[in-house]
């Protein structure tokens, strides 16, 4: 029993990290430019399509996260120069359609790229950690992947919390003419924050493509998840994002061994919860 | 006393006229495509009543056409087969589900609005597909045997044709009465600032739940038509994903005005129809329409059109 209930604990962990990885940027887009991006879900599946490229061409796994990670940045602020620029002081809706056009685009283009079927991606590390005690054997990889997670939680935390123009995309979170009027000009550094979104999203991407296999619509699939993270950590709020991604993680590996069908309404089970005691979510105020 | 005649004489001719071409389009285009075009367009009018008027956008509409088409099919199967009644019990079962559902949903606007919506269409499509699979038939669905009745044999298809085009008449010109009323009046103001309308003393609360019963009621009755004209109710009207469909047709339209949400619905059922039996590449044709849609032609063809007749706002 106690061996179940470490493995569950720790899938969910994993779970937690990658959702977080993907909701922090989706919150941050939301919050500081006002942009609800389906097209966030690309992101992920880009980052987890270009580790199954360069997987092949290269056999190494970790190079593919890099390379995941680098062109989608890159991915990331070219289309905030050419299209999010459109839609900043526009109303919520005009941005779902317009990224959600973008996300549709996105998935013929993986389609026609890569194909139809799912991408197989081995187990990077393949070696299973033993806890004698408990009688417990696990793949490290699923600690390698919270590690990442939190260090770049972490890391992104302190750039928010510790440098000039971190603190800038804070204080735009709380009040975007103060600081036009101020004198600051908000539009670089919503190139960065979003193309460091997409950058994040296509780790969550690139780190989740060994345990599921990479498909053109599995962008569609997350952002549903990631918008009730969102929703329930409270817009906008780093720490509130990633404990709802972390509950939410735990909760999928629970009812994926309880009742597996149901995974894939928990999170909106868990939202209409929270929603319904504290409508600004967890942490937002 | 003639100028409200004449008023409603300009009011009622373009609804009539419509009515008439419905009739007409019959001899031409497919009966299917005639009845979809129909029933999304009371759906569009539904939902437009909280996005365009309220400005409140839900992302989980589609709840509401399976909730109608379900409890039709439900009630058909296993309480009474005439269809008129299933039709009223299931306006009847929407509304008290909204009623309730309101409760959670309008204690915040924006995209908490939104998602919680999105939220409702999500368990209501598991609710749908996995624990009451044998009721509901999952993504299979099921069939219904309605009851012939004396002067309204729905099982024919011109006789159903006929009643749904009258059902259609009425409600468009109920939304028409509703779009110049004091109400849609409220409603615009509480887009505009809630706050302020609160201050003039109204119970905002109580009005904006009186737009979302009536908005979820509209879409629930496409929903018993839809279920009504094709005979069947299934789980894949209502899968969580399609909730974006009702939302561009609103757009392609002209959101928050009459005859541009009635646009848009047939604009989008027409392309849709079109462009899945010609283009491989559905999606990213969608995609682009999207797109160029949202950086050109930001108020919807029925703006573009106004703008060339140089009319007023309707």
């Amino acid at each position: 029993m106690m061996d179940v209930v470490f493995l569950i604990a720790l899938y969910g962990l994993s779970l937690g990290f990658i959702y977080a990885l993907i909701a922090i940027g989706l919150s941050l887009i939301f919050g500081y430019m006002g942009i609800l991006n389906v097209a966030h879900g690309t992101f992920y599946a880009l980052g987890a399509y270009l580790v199954y490229t360069t997987l092949k061409t290269t056999d190494n796994f970790w190079l593919g996260v890099l390379v995941g990670f680098s062109i989608v940045t890159l991915l990331g602020a070219i289309l905030e120069r050419t299209f999010m620029r459109r839609l900043y002081g526009k109303d919520v809706v005009y941005t779902l359609v317009m990224t959600l056009g973008l996300e549709l685009i996105f998935i013929d283009a993986i389609k026609i790229t890569w194909g139809l079927e799912p991408k197989p991606i081995g187990d990077p590390i393949q070696v299973s950690l033993i806890i004698p005690v408990l009688g417990i054997s696990f793949p490290m990889y699923r600690l390698v992947v919270i590690f990442v997670g939190l260090i770049l939680y972490v890391g992104l935390w302190l750039f928010l919390t510790r440098t000039m123009v971190g603190k800038v995309v804070i204080a735009g979170i709380e009040d975007l003419s103060g600081i036009q009027a101020l004198g600051i000009n908000p539009l670089r550094t919503f190139t960065l924050i979003f193309a460091l979104g997409a950058g994040l999203a296509a780790v969550g991407g690139a780190l989740y493509s060994p345990i599921i296999m990479p498909f053109p619509y599995m962008g569609f699939e997350i952002i549903l998840y990631s918008f009730a993270i969102v929703v329930m950590g409270g817009l906008a709020n780093l720490k509130g994002t990633l404990i709802a991604a972390i509950i939410t993680g735990e909760a999928v590996a629970i009812t994926g061994y309880v009742y597996s069908s149901a995974t894939a309404v928990i999170p909106f089970i868990i939202l209409v919860v929270v929603l319904a005691v504290k409508p600004e979510g967890l942490f937002g105020t | 006393m003639t100028m409200n005649f004449a008023k409603s004489v300009t009011e009622i001719t373009p609804i009539l006229g419509y009515i008439i071409l419905l009739f007409i389009a019959k001899l031409f285009l497919t009966w299917s495509f005639l009845v979809d075009i129909i029933t999304f367009s009371i759906y569009v009018l539904g939902f437009d009543i909280l996005a365009g008027y309220m400005g409140w956008i839900s992302f989980g509409h589609v709840l509401w056409l399976g909730t109608g088409s379900y409890a039709f099919a439900l009630f058909i199967r296993h309480i009474n087969p005439n269809p008129l009644l299933a039709l009223l019990s299931s306006l009847a079962i929407a509304a008290s589900i909204g009623f309730i559902a309101s409760f959670v949903a309008l204690r915040k606007g924006g995209a908490y609005f939104a998602l919680i919506n999105l939220a409702f269409a999500c368990l209501g499509f598991f609710l749908v597909t996995v624990p009451f699979k044998d009721i509901t038939g999952g993504y299979e669905g099921i069939w219904v045997r309605m009851e012939p009745l004396p002067l309204l044999n729905f099982l024919d298809r011109d006789v159903y044709y006929g009643f749904l085009v009258l059902v259609f008449a009425v409600i468009l010109f109920m939304y028409k009465r509703f779009a110049g009323s004091s109400f849609s009046y409220l409603l615009r103001a509480i887009k505009e600032d809630e706050t302020r309308v609160e201050f003039l003393g109204y119970d905002t609360f109580r009005i904006k739940q009186i737009a979302y019963i009536l908005s979820v009621t509209l879409s629930a009755l496409a929903g018993s038509l839809y279920s009504g004209a094709y005979g069947y109710a299934s789980a894949v009207l209502m899968n969580p994903l399609r909730s974006v469909e009702v939302i561009v047709a609103a757009l392609i339209g002209g959101s928050g005005t009459f005859y541009g949400a009635l646009l848009g619905a047939f604009l989008f059922v027409a392309l849709k129809d079109l462009a899945s039996a010609m283009i491989v590449y559905w999606e990213l044709f969608l995609g682009l329409t999207f797109v160029l849609l949202m950086s050109t032609i930001r108020g919807g063809f029925y703006s573009l059109i106004r703008k060339a007749i140089g009319g007023e706002r309707a």
